[in-house]
């Protein structure tokens, strides 16, 4: 019942920042209609846009399911942008010096290495929140900021390919790309790790003990403490795993599509993933199709600059506006609650 | 035909939500200048009927009067359009903001250029409050007025609005004895002015006290409405609960095992870190005894008790159970070693409202074998014990998916109580374990403690409510600014007055009476 409720809710919420679309683009086009038609219809009317968009939902996959992760257990990881580019770049410079390694192998170890510099990066803001009560909200968030120019000096510096001409790193060896699955668009295997990795969460989350202490703990954490649910090491583990998922998310573009790290490759997946999250309202399986949903606005408008003369920013502002309604409606909601609690004895 | 300022008349209420019937046929009568108190049980329908004349929840069916006049009340804004106040049990007070600003939110007196006149609306309110003897400083910070104080800004809000009509929803629940008092005379300067109070409550004694008139609510119908004068308590609590209830004084056994529990010259800082909040106490419990901690809020029972439960740092001294010194064990270890604990606050600590009554009740055991395994939570046999405990504490819930929030108090209790006791302690640790529980709540309450009392368990009962420290402890160890000052064998002859010279720090030195009550209300919140 509360979830159709919510469901609906994001329906129209969704509903309404197209509409909003829509305006835009009569708004900015001098072909409203195929434009319109475009933004719509686009990413199915062929295998390469349908793969690209698909593609495009791999990386706000993982990240959406790092941020709900990481809001369930009521510990806000905003960092996840920093994790996610440090993570990559550990997993691609690992790539790029195994090159003599068995491909498995080395996919397997790039994959779990870019987890594990994530995991690390969060975990510290996670720990520091256990230790010393540091707003992890806040330390995610400069640390993130500040991790980004420190990958970005390694791209243009010591980890660069002078024969790219750009801040980008050396070509890994391209056995260890993950197998494309729908050519010629760029969608690749990924997409399989990254639904396998949902569904274990999904799994972890709901059935075991330590999905159990993370929600709870999220819910109520006043009552955590006094049930004897160890809640600092919940939290450290929220973060970390959450930051894990970001790296993940941060290797497997690299893995898939360009087989070596470009700087600025995430257009915002971090950002996005919180995005995604909301509207998934932190459930692991809905991360999906809300991943799904922004991939899709992000190629509608990808094609639709393409194939009519609108700009690609028309789905930064359909973007934009879900993610101010369901932030709005969330807070409202929460104060309604807050409401509630107040007039029940 | 009488004439009434206000009537409901037959009203019915369902909620949708769990189909529950909150009201059926209730009636209420008000007449002007009267003190009208409306009793029941934890359920009955106070509180739902009192949201339907304030215009937060929509009745089914049934008709308001006001002033012999059919009104439709849809929200908050009309109730007290109609001159409908309502002071809610938890204070809704912004305490950054000055009294005058928190009364005046939502209605400033705005001057033609759209600015909002503070000084005129100061001078209103200070005038008000003179007059209606409430005595407050509109430009005193909210922040630093004392609970009973905040009360009063409540009340005043209700006034500045022109409320005629002003329910007062548990009034006393959150205020102190002496408190208490000065709401009592603050209810009687207000009828001499000729407002209306509702006043709800399920104390009896102080219904008695304070009301002309008493309307009782039971299962969501009006069972009884009357003179108060002309009623006696008993009568009235056989008609909240539907039977006889008495609570007689436990016996005390004298299959007395050794000791259990000890603390050892503990000292414990405030939650801020600043201040020694429990100063070197010391206390033991043996097995099959009931020790009652008796005190004034605020005198260090919060401290101690998180720093027994292994949620606050002790700074100097020792805890042991079962003789073994668990001051450095965790939470989770203590409960281990044996400890359950009721707390205070059963919603916001002793429960998780947004969780179901399964993943309440396996909060404390949910990584042991009985219902998981390797990791992975075992739904057989949780829901195996969760029904149990349902079942064996008679939880009324109409399923076991229910969020516990949406529970009556009574069964938020009972929820927490199955959980604690499940766990099979040697020590349980009760914190105000009756609090805003009905009679036969209560009654439940006591049952058990006095059950896992006989089996040998033994009980640390932390109580504002002196009448249940008596009713329940064999020995009863005074509280004072955190010291514990006296150690009463509880004995038949054993009075409250000789208790409650101890939780005033009378016995130090005699003081005048004036100067003693001062310092209580520093001491309190």
């Amino acid at each position: 019942m509360h979830r159709i409720n919510g469901l609906i809710k994001t329906a129209i919420t969704i509903g309404i920042a197209l509409v909003i679309g829509i305006i835009a683009i009569l708004l900015t086009s001098s072909e409203p209609g195929n434009s319109i038609k475009q933004f719509f219809i686009g990413p199915f009317s062929n295998t390469y846009f349908f793969g690209n968009m698909i593609a495009a939902s791999i990386p706000l996959m993982l990240t959406g399911l790092a941020a709900s992760l990481a809001f369930s257990a009521s510990a806000f990881n905003l960092g996840l942008e920093g994790q996610l580019y440090f993570g990559a770049l550990v997993g691609t410079f690992l790539a790029v010096k195994m090159s003599g390694f068995p491909a498995i192998l080395a996919i397997v170890i790039s994959i779990f290495a870019s987890a594990l510099a994530g995991g690390i990066i969060a975990g510290i803001s996670g720990w520091l929140k256990a230790k010393w009560e540091v707003n992890e909200l806040i330390s995610s968030l400069l640390i993130s900021y500040t991790l980004v120019y420190v990958v970005d000096y390694f791209l243009e510096g010591p980890f660069n390919d002078p024969e790219a001409g750009m801040a980008a790193s050396p070509y890994m060896n391209s056995n260890f790309m993950l197998p494309k699955i729908l050519s010629p668009s760029d969608l690749h295997a990924g997409v399989f790790i990254a639904i396998a990795v949902i569904i274990f969460f999904y799994f972890i989350y709901k059935k075991s003990t330590v999905g159990y202490e993370m929600v709870i703990t999220g819910r109520n954490r006043k009552f955590s403490n006094y049930s004897g649910i160890p809640v600092k090491k919940v939290i450290i583990l929220s973060m970390c795993l959450s930051g894990s998922l970001a790296g993940l998310a941060g290797i497997i573009d690299n893995l898939g599509i360009y087989g070596r790290m470009i700087r600025g490759y995430s257009t915002g997946y971090g950002w996005n993933g919180i995005a995604v999250a909301l509207i998934a309202r932190n459930h692991p399986l809905l991360v999906i199709p809300a991943a799904l949903l922004f991939a899709f606005l992000e190629s509608g408008a990808n094609v639709a600059s393409l194939m009519s003369d609108i700009t690609p920013e028309v789905a930064r502002i359909i973007q934009s506006v879900i993610f101010y309604l369901i932030t709005a409606e969330g807070l409202v909601s929460f104060i309604g609650k807050k409401r509630r609690e107040g007039i029940k004895t | 035909m009488q004439n009434y300022i206000l009537e409901m008349k037959n009203i019915h209420k369902i909620y949708s939500v769990n189909n529950v019937t909150a009201l059926k046929n209730a009636t209420l009568k008000l007449e002007k200048g009267k003190v009208h108190a409306l009793v029941g049980e934890n359920g009955a329908g106070k509180t739902t009927l009192m949201k339907i004349l304030y215009g937060i929840e929509k009745m089914d069916s049934g008709e308001i009067m006001l002033r012999g006049k059919d009104v439709k009340i849809d929200n908050a804004k009309t109730a007290f359009e109609l001159g409908i106040g309502m002071v809610h049990q938890h204070f809704k007070l912004i305490d950054d903001f000055n009294i005058a600003e928190n009364i005046s939110l939502g209605i400033e007196k705005k001057n033609k250029y759209g600015m909002i006149e503070f000084k005129k609306i100061q001078n209103e309110i200070s005038d008000l409050s003179c007059k209606s003897g409430l005595d407050l400083d509109p430009c005193t910070k909210v922040g630093d007025l004392s609970i009973g104080e905040k009360q009063k800004v409540e009340i005043l809000r209700t006034l500045y609005r022109g409320a005629e009509i002003i329910i007062l929803d548990e009034p006393t629940s959150v205020l102190t004895e002496q408190e208490i008092q000065r709401l009592f005379n603050t209810i009687k300067m207000l009828k001499n002015q000729g407002k209306t109070i509702i006043f709800i409550s399920h104390k009896l004694e102080e219904v008695k006290k304070i009301s002309d008139q008493i309307t009782v609510l039971r299962n969501g119908e009006t069972v009884f409405t009357g003179d108060t004068a002309r009623t006696n308590i008993e009568e009235i609590s056989r008609l909240m609960v539907g039977e006889n209830i008495t609570f007689e004084k436990l016996k005390c056994t004298d299959k007395k095992g050794e000791n259990i529990f000890s603390i050892d010259e503990l000292y414990v800082k405030d939650m801020e870190d600043q201040y020694f909040k429990v100063k070197g106490i010391s206390l033991n419990i043996k097995a099959g005894e009931i020790v009652g901690l008796a005190g004034v809020d605020g005198n260090g029972q919060k401290e101690l008790i998180r720093a027994i439960t292994g949620l606050s740092k002790i700074e100097k001294g020792s805890v042991f159970l079962n003789k073994k010194n668990i001051s450095d064990y965790s939470t989770r270890m203590r409960r281990e070693a044996g400890m359950s604990y009721i707390p205070k606050d059963r919603v916001m600590e002793g429960s998780s409202p947004e969780s179901n009554i399964l993943e309440n009740e396996i909060s404390t055991k949910y990584f042991k074998d009985d219902v998981s395994k390797n990791g992975w939570i075992n739904r057989e046999k949780s829901l195996d014990l969760t029904k149990f405990l349902i079942k064996e504490y008679d939880i009324k819930t109409p399923g076991i998916n229910i969020m516990v929030g949406m529970l009556s108090g009574g069964n938020i209790q009972k929820v927490v109580i199955s959980r604690e006791l499940s766990s099979e302690p040697e020590l349980l640790i009760a914190c105000e374990p009756t609090w805003g529980l009905d009679i036969r709540s209560q009654k439940f309450v006591y049952d058990q403690l006095e059950k896992i009392r006989n089996e040998g368990k033994s009980i640390f009962l932390i109580s504002g409510n002196l009448d249940e420290i008596m009713y329940l402890s064999d020995r009863i160890l005074v509280i004072f600014d955190g010291e514990i000052v006296k150690n009463f064998d509880n004995h038949d002859d054993l009075t409250k007055m000789e208790i409650g010279k101890y939780m005033m720090g009378l016995h130090i030195e005699e003081k005048p009476e004036k100067e003693c009550d001062n310092r209580c209300t520093e001491s309190t919140d």
